[in-house]
């Protein structure tokens, strides 16, 4: 089970470098804010956006069915899978049927979410991440810590030394021009080798059965293009009607990803090469379980731009890293808890409420008020930590009997005042612990109110 | 076919009540003049801009200022560089001229398809990437770009907004990453 406060604890002993991790995020988020305020009908982009969505996920049955009509119309090979083994065993198979071993992949939550790297390193094939950030942390065999930035928890003298390990760069070399141009010389011999490509899927038209990828980097192109095999690998909620509304995708995902107006390269592939084979797999993995559940089913609007991470004040001084979900952070912690309660009952929980998520989200999911409908799943499966529990039972057996909460209000204020602190911030007082308690009033609203209104009747 | 149906079937299961799906209201097209707004999207995003004159000739303008650049307008590059090519030869371009299509002023995005050049790989295993509009193919945001695209004859299509960039370590901009190290754009 994951302890997110534990390991948000760890994350926080280095002092400077949280808050170089939260200024770096937050300064990503101020690039957000200048590139979607020069768009006047922002917020109604936003209500479109979600009204597409929402229609789409409405009838997503119809929807995925014409978009694997035109894709077949297209020569394109169209695979369905269950879960995250199927979805694997699907991927090699495409692998083994053309022989293969050398395999690149851009960048793909999907996969991640699957860990379909570990599972093609198991059969013998060599799989390479092409984005760089997720090159980084595939060297270092971990998971990304955003979604969007996937190496931003690592300072570039750490990236320095992994490259002179792996790459030889020189030793103590860490400016960031000279250790890209490094990577992307060494991954420029694996797209130049590779036999398979893998990509995520940013949006797949109905329409027209075009799937949409969207890099800075151009590794999508650069291996999709290379290589005689393309595999295209997208969740079940990538799919929207019409070409149009692409527009309004492309306009929303890098203002509020990176600030950017628009990715570098929008790449739209439908046909392959002749001579070449593609290949759609279209995964549930989970989804129809949130589909399921009305009050979770907008999570499934989500297009991945990762603003409300950025935005986060528990995300910008936790780390990635401390959600142990593939997906972290606000959306990740409404997403986990529906694959498995159990193991990511802590999330709902790794938030403030304060619904800066929810305001940046260009699709506008509810994100906050889910993290509180999922709080009240926890407890209702009786999930909630021991410590939480029992102060919940007892909180509520006060406040729910009002000569109950006078007299332990009347308690409370004498002992703040009166007890020495040790016997008050110590190991029960987990509120206290990072946190100082407020100044004990000398009297309840209740007395003050009696005292200054006498002539008023309560 | 058997995930296939347990989705689909999964799916319908559901019976989520049917949203319909709304009329985009687009922003009116002014004829307007996008090409200020046009070139400070592409200095942003990292392009080069070079607007020639009405009686100057784009593809002299790449041989004067751009020697060596691979054009495709003879059918000898075509061959060249498409059917009888090895990616090792199309590693070695150095620079490349492209016409592209369509161009949004709103975000730099300059959309080119397989139609221009004879290989998919071109415009990204290159160097340096020369692309040439026509002011009369700009239009204002991709909403009008997307209708402009001929859908039934494409089988591959991309924006291109300026070169290619990374900023995975430590947010610091490198421009010139997987694709062209710069892009260059001719109006």
């Amino acid at each position: 089970m994951i302890n997110h406060a534990k390991a948000a604890k760890a994350f926080l002993r280095n002092e400077k470098r949280t808050d170089w991790h939260d200024q770096a995020l937050w300064f990503v988020r101020q690039k957000r804010d200048r590139a979607v305020n020069q768009l006047p009908e922002w917020e109604q982009l936003r209500e479109t956006a979600s009204q597409i969505k929402g229609a789409t996920l409405s009838k997503l049955a119809h929807h995925l069915l014409e978009f694997e009509r035109q894709a077949l119309q297209n020569g394109v090979y169209v695979h369905w899978a269950n879960d995250a083994e199927d979805f694997n065993r699907c991927v090699l198979k495409i692998i083994r049927k053309h022989n293969a071993t050398k395999v690149v992949k851009s960048k793909s939550m999907l996969t991640e979410e699957c860990h379909l790297n570990p599972f093609l390193e198991c059969e013998g094939i060599e799989v390479v991440d092409t984005d760089l950030g997720e090159r980084i942390i595939q060297f270092r065999n971990e998971p990304p810590s955003h979604i969007v930035l996937p190496a931003i928890h690592l300072k570039k003298e750490e990236i320095g030394e992994l490259f002179h390990v792996k790459l030889g760069t020189e030793a103590g070399a860490s400016d960031p021009t000279y250790l890209t141009h490094a990577a992307c010389a060494h991954l420029r011999e694996k797209f130049l080798q590779a036999e398979v490509a893998i990509t995520g899927v940013n949006f797949a038209v109905a329409e027209t059965g075009a799937v949409v990828v969207c890099t800075n980097e151009g590794n999508a192109d650069m291996g999709v293009n290379a290589a005689k095999v393309q595999i295209h690998c997208m969740g079940i909620e990538k799919v929207i009607p019409r070409t149009a509304d692409l527009a309004v995708f492309t306009r929303m995902l890098a203002r509020s990803a990176t600030g950017q107006a628009v990715t570098t390269y929008t790449s739209h592939y439908l046909k392959p090469v002749p001579g070449k084979e593609m290949h759609v797999i279209i995964v549930d993995n989970g989804r129809t379980d949130i589909l399921k559940k009305p009050q979770f089913l907008n999570s499934l609007k989500c297009i991945r731009c990762g603003a409300c991470m950025n935005t986060c004040p528990v995300y910008r001084r936790s780390g990635g890293h401390s959600y142990g979900s593939t997906i972290p952070g606000p959306i990740g912690s409404i997403l986990a808890p529906g694959s498995d309660l159990k193991q990511y009952r802590d999330l709902p929980f790794a938030s403030s409420l304060c619904g800066s998520c929810s305001n940046v989200c260009p699709v506008k999911i509810n994100i906050h008020e889910q993290l509180y409908s999922w709080r009240q799943e926890v407890s209702s499966a009786r999930l909630l930590r021991t410590g939480k529990s029992i102060t919940m039972s007892v909180m509520a057996k006060i406040l729910s009997n009002s000569s109950h909460y006078q007299a332990v209000g009347l308690i409370a204020r004498r002992l703040l005042a009166r007890l020495p602190r040790k016997m008050i911030y110590n190991s029960f007082n987990v509120w206290g612990l990072g946190r100082e308690l407020p100044e004990p009033p000398a009297s309840s609203f209740n007395q003050w109110y009696r005292q200054n209104r006498k002539n008023t009747k309560l | 076919m058997k995930a296939r149906e347990t989705i689909l079937n999964r799916i319908k299961g559901i019976g989520l009540a049917s949203i319909q799906l709304q009329e985009l209201e687009l922003k009116q097209t002014d004829a307007g003049n996008y090409l200020p707004e046009f070139i400070v999207s592409l200095r942003n995003a990292g392009a080069e801009v070079v607007q020639l004159a009405e009686h100057e000739n784009a593809s002299d303008f790449v041989k004067e200022n751009f020697p060596g650049t691979i054009s495709f307008e003879s059918i000898e590059s075509w061959k060249k560089y498409g059917s009888g090519s090895t990616l090792s030869m199309l590693d070695k371009l150095e620079s490349v001229f492209i016409e592209g299509q369509i161009a949004v002023a709103e975000n730099g995005a300059i959309w080119v398809s397989d139609r221009w050049f004879p290989n998919r790989i071109i415009p990204f295993i290159t160097r340096r990437l020369i692309l040439k509009i026509s002011v009369n193919d700009l239009v204002p945001t991709m909403h009008q770009a997307y209708t402009r695209i001929d859908w039934s004859e494409l089988s591959y299509g991309v924006f291109i907004a300026g070169p290619s960039k990374t900023a995975d370590i430590e947010q610091s901009l490198v421009i010139g990453a997987h694709g062209p190290k710069s892009l260059t754009v001719l109006i």
